[in-house]
């Protein structure tokens, strides 16, 4: 099952910067406003291009909006995920959780076979933007394709607040 | 279960474990277990397996890199994890002039990582013009070397143990697999120099 919006975010855990750094995302996005981020690949080139970076970069437009947190997620593990962040000075701006085993990516039906283009043979995430607050899905954006930028980004996400 | 040991029954346990063990009334007899190849060791050749170098259309043959070369290859765990980014492939950057006044033509670096990441994280270290980082993005290699470790816990992942090898005209002339699969022992660069 694919999640809309008016769904409740999975009760899932990831990690941030190490292995033994547990987040569970929906302690994590009670009682807040959060922008969670959905990702292919960290180190892609176009997910790092622009993709992310715009979201880092629209920041503090997502804080005067009332925004508590932004959140990027990738199937990779911890470390890959924390040098990306620090590769794209997502500082205290963003932060990179890895969904190491793709455990959120499927329990949220967001699962792709990227292996035209990645050449993995396990799946990957689909790349998404969202909105929740409480916890609870208000906007969401997947690529139709599940790679290109297009609705998912970052300006298209902020002129639906 | 004894076992008679005549040739027929003997050839079908080449390849398994063998053991020799004593029943209570002091009766011999031989117990095989499944099936469990060994990792990769000296006088082995090297699978033709695909691995990735910058991106998924840049595949690079490690058979055919090998061929009537001298080459190190070393194995890690995965990219931009502690041990693996503080130690070993650094010593295998800075070590790259020792190994090529010893005969040395290339040094490999493999994990099983996709090729984007593997460049980025040599990148980080320098590696460019000495050490290729090569992407096994889905552990064909790693698995047909017979040096997997579950890592599912931590990375979430089967990943690569990590090891380190001289590799002659694509055959293995020495091979150092850590004894726990991510120890930063026997595998890293000196040791290996010191091999030479």
């Amino acid at each position: 099952m694919t999640i809309k919006c008016g769904d409740k975010l999975p009760n899932v855990y990831l990690h941030e910067n190490t292995p033994d750094s547990k987040v569970n995302i929906s302690e994590l996005a009670a009682g807040k406003k959060v922008i969670i981020v959905g990702v292919p690949g960290a180190f892609t080139p176009c997910c790092s291009k622009d993709y992310v970076p715009d979201f880092i970069s629209d920041c503090g437009k997502y804080k005067s909006k009332g925004v508590d947190e932004i959140l990027c997620i990738s199937v990779n593990d911890p470390y890959v995920m924390a040098a990306w962040g620090k590769d794209l000075n997502a500082g205290e701006k963003v932060r990179m959780l890895a969904d190491g085993n793709g455990a959120f990516t499927k329990a949220l039906g967001l699962e792709k076979d990227f292996a035209d283009t990645l050449g993995t043979s396990s799946s990957r995430c689909k790349r998404f933007s969202m909105y929740a607050e409480d916890g609870v899905v208000k906007k969401l954006f997947v690529e139709p394709d599940g790679h290109s930028v297009t609705c998912s980004k970052s300006e298209n996400l902020l002129s639906q607040l | 279960m004894a076992v008679n040991p005549t040739s027929k029954i003997l050839s079908k346990v080449v390849n398994s474990r063998v053991g020799l063990n004593f029943l209570a009334n002091g009766r011999k007899y031989i117990h095989v277990t499944s099936a469990v190849t060994m990792p990769v060791k000296s006088g082995d050749k090297l699978p033709s397996v695909d691995l990735y170098e910058n991106s998924p259309a840049s595949k690079v043959n490690i058979a055919e890199l090998t061929a009537r070369k001298k080459v190190i290859i070393f194995g890690v765990p995965g990219a931009f994890t502690p041990g693996c980014s503080k130690t070993h492939l650094p010593g295998y950057v800075s070590d790259f002039d020792k190994f090529k006044s010893k005969g040395v033509d290339e040094i490999v670096c493999v994990s099983v990582n996709d090729p984007f990441v593997m460049a980025a994280w040599g990148k980080e270290h320098s590696a460019d013009g000495k050490v290729r980082m090569l992407a096994d993005t889905n552990g064909a290699f790693t698995k047909a070397m017979d040096l997997e470790k579950d890592l599912t816990g931590p990375l979430g992942s089967i990943r690569c143990q990590r090891f380190s090898m001289l590799v002659e005209d694509g055959v293995v002339k020495t091979a150092n697999v850590e004894p726990d699969g991510t120890g930063l022992t026997c595998s890293l660069s000196n040791s290996l120099l010191s091999q030479l």
